[in-house]
């Protein structure tokens, strides 16, 4: 390449790998203040937001894993092409429509809806299970898990259609030759597809870890830990995004960073997993 | 049997899954539309209103929202289009590849993480403060591996066309270089408009890079500016009904703007 644009171009790479390591590297900084003067007593502490973190991101990834699977399915298998390019556009504008909306939607629309029929009866018929030992309140940690399961559902839906959508015509032929009927065309293909879903998981749970204001808004924001599904409860960007602006003391800014470095350390090692590991070379 | 039980199963995920987005899409009509309509042109230029007394408008932060989407992409234009040529033109290199990995693993940062450690770099340590200007350069973090995802995509396909034809004619590098921008053209601005949808509804980058204030319209870069997701959010969490009404109006504003952006990509990408 001549010398002046492979310049320009790298000046730009520079720039972004720069910022990144900044990023990075602010995160550290920043972190190494409370990580020094509270040691473990920090993630102690912060133990509820830990727990709802998980719980809410695991949660919703159980709920998104047969929806994702089950949506690509449907819609390489039984829609007809023309059918078929509409319902991706769908799927594509969920998997990209602005996170507040949902979030707004689930607080006020879906919350009272599940509270007054799902959850209620969750609570009632299925109280003596430690799950659903409480009664509803307003945001809970299934409420979030599915508002959350309603997000990542359609990312992960593509990346796994991706895949199942790319294996050869043949492989339906040769099941169908064999005297099969489309239950093994479909049992076969998702045994072609499994790193896929399995990737597209890991990518979507590192998502749901980072969801910051769909999952606030549901949560309920009690910093508090419950074996209840049905109760409020906090996740660690939530109370980032709670607490961050009105925290006074060094220690205490310094302690939120700490966990959004222990969150990014998780995400990151989520997404290098699935990007190093599982989805290598399928797409 | 089983086949159909497989396409009642699969049929049931479809409707699990699309009747939620209805759901939102129709509430966002019926909620948000009437919240417009009765406060009328003023929704789009006004001042929020005060607690518990009308509607007004969120002309405030519609205006926010379009100054710091638009900062945010000229910052990250230049980069992402320069590291895509970069990663495009030299495949196969170590540094083409480790900045392709980058921006991938970039992509799936929490934005919320991007945010704080942008207050941080930029508020504090190099002094910014917190402005339309900060918040900027956070949407703008967020935008660059968007689109440098889809226009090394893009250009990819543009090369495989051109690249061999560009050098066989005997054009200079920079020649093929443009050649390939031009060609790739409508890739590049996809994947703009795919960025842009994406900080368009970002909240959680701008809660602790701005001044959070949805009553000033925009004197300097420093005057308090906001976004329409953070007013979404901030009353969301207030108790009064006119709040919220104001919400579900902003929030169609907002779906409408992301749809247009939406539209749009779709268009760019089908002309290929």
């Amino acid at each position: 390449m001549q010398k002046r644009i492979l310049i320009a171009t790298l000046i730009g790479v520079m720039a972004m790998i720069s910022l990144v390591f900044s990023l990075v590297g602010s995160l550290v900084y920043s972190s190494i203040p409370s990580i020094l003067a509270l040691k473990s007593t920090l993630f102690l502490y912060y133990l509820p937001a830990i727990y709802g973190s998980l719980v809410v991101s695991i949660v919703a990834i159980l709920l998104a894993m047969p929806l994702a699977t089950g949506v690509a399915i449907f819609i390489s298998e039984y829609l007809p092409r023309k059918i078929r390019s509409i319902f991706i556009s769908i799927n594509d504008l969920m998997a990209s429509f602005p996170t507040i909306i949902y979030g707004y939607w689930g607080l006020y629309e879906l919350g009272p809806f599940l509270n007054s029929t799902l959850f209620k009866a969750l609570n009632t018929y299925l109280g003596f299970i430690p799950l659903f030992s409480t009664q509803p309140s307003t945001g809970s940690y299934l409420l979030a898990s599915i508002v959350l399961s309603i997000m990542i559902s359609p990312f992960a839906s593509s990346l796994i259609r991706e895949v199942y959508s790319k294996i050869p015509y043949i492989v339906d032929e040769s099941v169908y030759a064999l005297g099969l009927g489309r239950w093994e065309v479909i049992r076969i293909k998702l045994l072609y597809s499994r790193r896929a879903i399995l990737g597209g998981m890991t990518l979507a749970f590192g998502r749901g870890l980072g969801e910051t204001v769909a999952v606030d808004l549901t949560v309920g924001g009690a910093f508090s830990i419950s074996s209840s599904l049905l109760s409020p409860g906090i996740t660690i960007p939530a109370l980032i995004a709670n607490q961050f602006g009105s925290a006074f003391t060094q220690l205490e800014i310094s302690s939120l960073f700490a966990l959004a470095l222990l969150l990014f350390i998780i995400g990151v090692s989520f997404t290098l997993i699935a990007k190093l590991l599982i989805l290598r070379g399928e797409r | 049997m089983k086949s159909k039980v497989i396409f009642v199963l699969t049929l049931a995920c479809l409707l699990f899954l699309f009747f939620p987005f209805s759901w939102i899409l129709f509430d966002l009509i019926v909620k948000g539309l009437p919240v417009i309509l009765s406060s009328g042109i003023n929704f789009f230029t006004g001042i929020p209103p005060i607690p518990g007394d009308g509607i007004g408008g969120i002309g405030t932060v519609i205006e926010g929202s379009l100054f710091i989407v638009s900062i945010a992409t000229l910052i990250s234009i230049p980069i992402s289009l320069l590291t895509s040529i970069y990663i495009v033109m030299n495949e196969g290199k170590k540094l083409s590849r480790i900045s392709r990995f980058l921006v991938e693993t970039v992509l799936e940062f929490p934005t919320i993480i991007v945010g704080i450690s942008v207050f941080m770099i930029f508020a504090v340590g190099l002094g910014l403060g917190l402005n339309g200007l900060t918040g900027a350069i956070a949407l703008g973090i967020i935008m660059i591996p968007y689109s440098t995802v889809q226009t090394v995509e893009n250009l990819r396909q543009a090369k495989e066309q051109y690249l061999e034809v560009g050098y066989s004619l005997g054009l200079t590098d920079s020649r093929v270089v443009r050649l390939l921008i031009s060609e790739g053209r409508e890739g590049v601005t996809t994947g703009i408009l795919i960025g842009l949808a994406k900080i368009f509804g970002e909240t959680a980058p701008l809660l602790f890079t701005t001044v959070t204030s949805f009553n000033i319209y925009l004197r300097s870069i420093n005057s308090p500016v906001s976004g329409i997701p953070v007013l979404i959010f901030n009353y969301a969490f207030s108790p009064y009904d006119n709040w919220h009404d104001v919400a579900w109006g902003a929030s169609l504003v907002l779906a409408l703007i992301v749809l247009l952006l939406f539209i749009l990509t779709r268009v760019t990408t089908r002309r290929r």
